[in-house]
This record gives C-alpha cells, structure tokens and sequence, in this order.
C-alpha cells in the first residue's frame, strides 16, 4: 500500500517501533485523526487570538505526528508554521494554515484507507 | 541482551506521541505511566516512583524546562533520569536542557534499538543512584546510632551523677518534715510555758548561733569533739535536763561550750533550760536540713547547666567557641569515669582565642577522645590536656599514660567501622567522626602519636574560621 500523502518507509518505520500489530497501526491512526482536526481548530483560534506561543506548540504536535506517518507535506506545512509562531512572523498564517486543513483532508483519507485495506 | 525493566513516565501534550512512545516501552517490557503536561508530570512524580522519564519540551501549563529545574530542586526527584524527547532541528533546546540536569536525549523518529539502549542506560544510572542512596542513608543511621549510643553512655554517667545530689536532696526534705513538726510542737510548749520578758529576750543570742553555725565540730578532733560531748552531758545531767545524750553531738556543733549552758542556766529552770535546748537543737538541724537540700538541688542545677552548655542547646551550629569551656564541660559530662581513679592535669593556654567551630560538634570529638582515654587506661591513669596557639593554628592535645595503641591499629584508627572493642561494644565509628567533624567541617588537623605509656591525640584548629564558610 503506497500512495503520494504518505511515506511508505516511514510507516514501516511507525510499524516497527510499535510492535508491528495491525491493531495498534489503527489505534494510533484513530487517536491521531481523532485528535488533529481538534487540534486544528485550537490552532485557528489561537492564531485569531494572536497566540504565537500556543500556535507554536500545536503546530509542533502536528508536525512531529505528520512525520511518524510520512504525512511529509503536511510535517513541513507545520514546521514552517511552528518556525514561523517562534519568530513571532505570524504575517501569512492563516493562508498557510488553510493550506495545512487542506492537506490534512488529504492525508487523513490516505490514512483511513492505509487501515482500512 | 540483559532486560533490564523499569517505571517509566512519559510526559508529552501530544496524545498520538503518548501513545506511541508508551507502545514502544511496553514491548520492551516496561511499565508506562503518561501525563499531559510539566504540572501533571510533577504531581505523578511526588506520588509515585519512577525510574526514568521521557520528557517533552514545549507542553502547556509548564513546560519541560520547568519540569527539570523543579526536579533539580527536590533531593529524591534529582535522582530520577530525565531524557528529552527532541526532533533532531531543536537540538539547542535538548542541550539547555541537558544543562539543566537532563541526562539524554530521544530523537522524536527514533528506532527501537536506540530507545532500548538511550532507556537501558538511564535504569542502571538509576540503580546505582538508588544503591548510593541506600549507602549514604545507612551510614547516616549508623552516624546517628554511634552519637545516640555516647549519648547513652553520657547520660548514663550523668544518671550517676545526678543521682546523689537527688538523693541528698530527697532524704533532706523527708528529715525537714519530722525535724519541722517537731520544732513547732516545742515552740507550741514554750508559749505555753509563760517566758519572762528577759526569758525570751535570752533566746535570741541563741538564733543567732543556728544562723552562724558553720559546722564548728569539724575543727575540733574526735578526742577533743567526744570530751566537749560528754562536758556537756555531764552538765545537763547535773542541772536536771532529761536524755541530754540526744542533744550532746547537735550542741557541739553549734559550737556550744559548758559555760554558754551556766549562763543559760541562770535564765531558766531546769525544766524551761530542756524546753530551749530542745528547741534550740531542732531549730539547728532543720537550717542544716534546709542547707543540705539547697546544695544538692544546686549541684543538680548545676550539672544541667554544664549538660545544657555541653550539648550548645538552644544555640546557634556555629559560633565563638571557648575550647577550654568545651573541655571542661566536656569533663564535667565524664566525671563519673574519671573520678574512679583518673588525675586531669590541665594546661590551658589563657590567651586563647574563641574559636569559631561547631561547639557541639567539638564536645563530641573530646568526648571520644577522653572517653577512650579512659577506656584504654582500664579507669586508672592521667589525663594531661594541653592547648596552645601555633602560626594561625590553635592546638589542643590530648594525652594519657595508659598503654598505647599498636602501630597496626594506629594506621586505621581514623578509618571508618574500625574498632578494637569486643563486637556490639563500639560502632567503630567515634574517631571516624572525630575525624570528619575537625577535617570536614572545620578544615583542622587530627593526628595521634602513641607509644606504650603516652597516646597523644593532637587537634589543630585554624584560627581563621573555615567553619563558617562550609
């Protein structure tokens, strides 16, 4: 299973650290999309409030749970956001975080259909 | 491959990272407790044990730099390895935190080979920090044991000491009873007796007699001390005074002579002379009952005077200390060994500064030093206390003439747990103090020279305090 949101070898990676157990993949995919539009939201809300400091930890979370899935796009979407809240350049957020939404969709139907199949 | 185990915390805000990292430690077979934040890791850690902990940096509420300097402040958390998670760009921020006590670091993609050996070298850090903590707590029991068993071995000479003062007191107030009940029945009689004017008026020269009476029999010798009794009774007995023996002994202690009792005699009947002479005696036993109790209870005020100044109670660690004071009390505390056969000659330099020192501390090390003394020498022997000022250095030594230490035991004298008493006698522990309160605490010299007939213990304490900067 491959596609072009997610990174084979990183999953292989994910797998491996994490016992090989097809049950457990899917717990990890489930908390993660269970948690990350929420988390998109907080990341809306603080960047209207003009929190760089909570933007910057979000944005991190995102990015370091987009790397465990290969989700590359979407890990350097946040990284540059998360880059961007630590120095206070919070000038094209918003755009970038629409760009990041969009991905996620993306990533999260590669996803449900990595656990799925 | 060794399997070592352990409690481990992970601490990260980020539920997908929790759940990742705690799989990946319970497959290597450890358990895994996870908090969400600083705050939440903090509070788990004062609840429970934990091995290690797998720290994440930017959490809400405190983050893990806040979580480091807080554990570094508790003496049992600082124990506990931290290792950072961190994304390989934000390797600065594991190094602050290395600096801040972490002891590693995890990448956040690592493999399981390198958590397994980042983890596994953390637990044995751990186990070796429990085992120095286990060492350190039981040697500081043992300190305490060896400083709770002189302790013992002081009161109990104190015990002793405060015994006979207590007991003087005690049978003095029981005798003051009787003496007092009698003394008013005779006042009682000689009301009665309807006294002259110049009957009463006589008996005041004789209160004044009770109140000077300095025991005057001890200056006169027995031979002497028997004649003026028998003078006495003999004369009583002639001017019609009943059981004039009972009264002899008391009246040649108020220093009483037959011509005193012809003056009295002219004053009084034979009957009113047995009245006043009566009450003269029990008047004169209950001021030297009254002298006795107040003797003994100021020789027992007087030792927990010294016990209170011995032990510096109330006072500050350190402070200007009189080292003769220091040995003298310390002497004071030992009186009931030394006392059964030891001479304390003492050569104390006047001029001697204070000392800024742990003054309590000090007494101990004299104390193990004379008390040891005393063993050596089996109870008989001299002490010589010696202290002089040397080139900024105030010495103090400590000889005696009893048999010496072997030059085997010499070497060891100062090591801990070594003791040439019988086991369950000694902790082996007194010198090892001795040694660590004058060189640690107080920067100061301790040596011993001995050979058979003088063990001298020398003390050099600077006279630049160092206690105070340690």
């Amino acid at each position: 299973m491959s596609n072009n949101y997610l990174d084979q070898a990183a999953l292989d990676e994910l797998n491996e650290v994490t016992g090989g157990d097809p049950e457990f993949m899917a717990e990890l995919v489930n908390t993660f999309l269970e948690d990350a539009p929420v988390q998109l939201q907080d990341l809306r809300a603080a960047l209207s409030g003009g929190d760089a400091g909570e933007v910057r930890r979000i944005a991190h979370g995102l990015k370091s749970n987009g790397m465990d899935f290969g989700a590359a796009a979407f890990a350097d979407m946040c990284k540059t956001l998360e880059f961007n809240a630590a120095n206070g350049q919070l000038g094209d957020a918003d755009a970038l975080l629409t760009d990041i939404e969009n991905e996620f969709t993306r990533v999260r139907d590669a996803l449900e259909a990595y656990v799925g199949g | 491959m060794s399997t070592e185990t352990g409690h481990i915390l992970v601490v990260d805000d980020n539920r997908m990272n929790r759940v990742k990292i705690s799989r990946s430690l319970e497959m290597q077979g450890h358990t895994v407790n996870t908090a969400d934040d600083g705050q939440q890791a903090l509070d788990m850690l004062q609840d429970e044990s934990f091995d290690v902990v797998l720290l994440d940096i930017i959490m809400p509420v405190m983050d893990g730099y806040g979580v480091l300097e807080a554990m570094q402040q508790d003496a049992e958390l600082r124990r506990i390895p931290v290792i950072v998670i961190s994304a390989l760009d934000e390797l600065d921020s594991a190094v602050r935190c290395i600096e801040m006590g972490a002891e590693d670091y995890l990448p956040k993609n690592y493999n399981p080979v390198f958590l397994r050996a980042r983890i596994e070298s953390s637990l044995r850090r751990k186990k070796l920090r429990d085992l120095e903590q286990a060492y350190l707590q039981q040697e500081v029991m043992l300190r305490q044991s060896e400083k709770l068993a002189t302790l013992g071995r002081l009161s109990a000479g104190m015990a002793h000491e405060l015994n006979n003062p207590a007991s003087a007191a005690l049978s003095g107030s029981q005798a003051l009873h009787t003496t007092f009940e009698r003394l008013l029945m005779h006042s009682t009689a000689i009301s009665a007796a309807g006294f002259s004017p110049e009957q009463t008026a006589a008996m005041e020269p004789l209160i004044a007699t009770i109140k000077n009476a300095d025991d005057q029999s001890d200056l006169l010798d027995p031979i002497e001390r028997s004649d003026r009794e028998s003078e006495l009774e003999i004369w009583l007995e002639d001017a019609g005074v009943e059981d004039a023996w009972e009264f002899t002994d008391a009246m040649v202690k108020l220093g009483l002579q037959e011509e005193d009792l012809q003056n009295l005699s002219s004053t009084y009947n034979p009957e009113q002379l047995t009245l006043v002479i009566r009450w003269l005696v029990d008047a004169s036993s209950t001021v030297e009952l009254i002298k006795v109790i107040s003797e003994g209870t100021g020789r027992i005020s007087g030792i927990v005077g010294a016990l209170k100044t011995y032990t510096y109670l109330d006072q500050a660690p350190v402070q200007n200390v009189d080292i003769h004071e220091g040995l003298n009390n310390t002497l004071l505390m030992l009186n009931s060994r030394l006392k059964k056969g030891i001479t304390v000659h003492r050569h104390y330099d006047e001029s001697l500064p204070l000392v800024e020192a742990y003054g309590s501390e000090l007494n101990q090390v004299w104390t193990n030093i004379i008390d040891n003394a005393i063993s050596a020498m089996d109870g008989q022997g001299e002490i010589m206390l010696t202290t002089a000022q040397e080139n900024g250095w105030v010495v103090i030594e400590i000889a005696d003439n009893g048999p010496g230490i072997p030059e085997d035991v010499q070497r060891k004298i100062f090591d801990p747990f070594f003791t040439t008493k019988p086991p369950g006698e000694g902790t082996g522990l007194g010198l090892n103090i001795s040694h660590n309160i004058i060189v640690e605490k107080h920067q100061g010299e301790i040596s011993v020279d001995s050979r058979a007939g003088e063990t001298r213990f020398q003390i050099k304490l600077p006279l630049e305090s160092a206690a105070s900067n340690s």
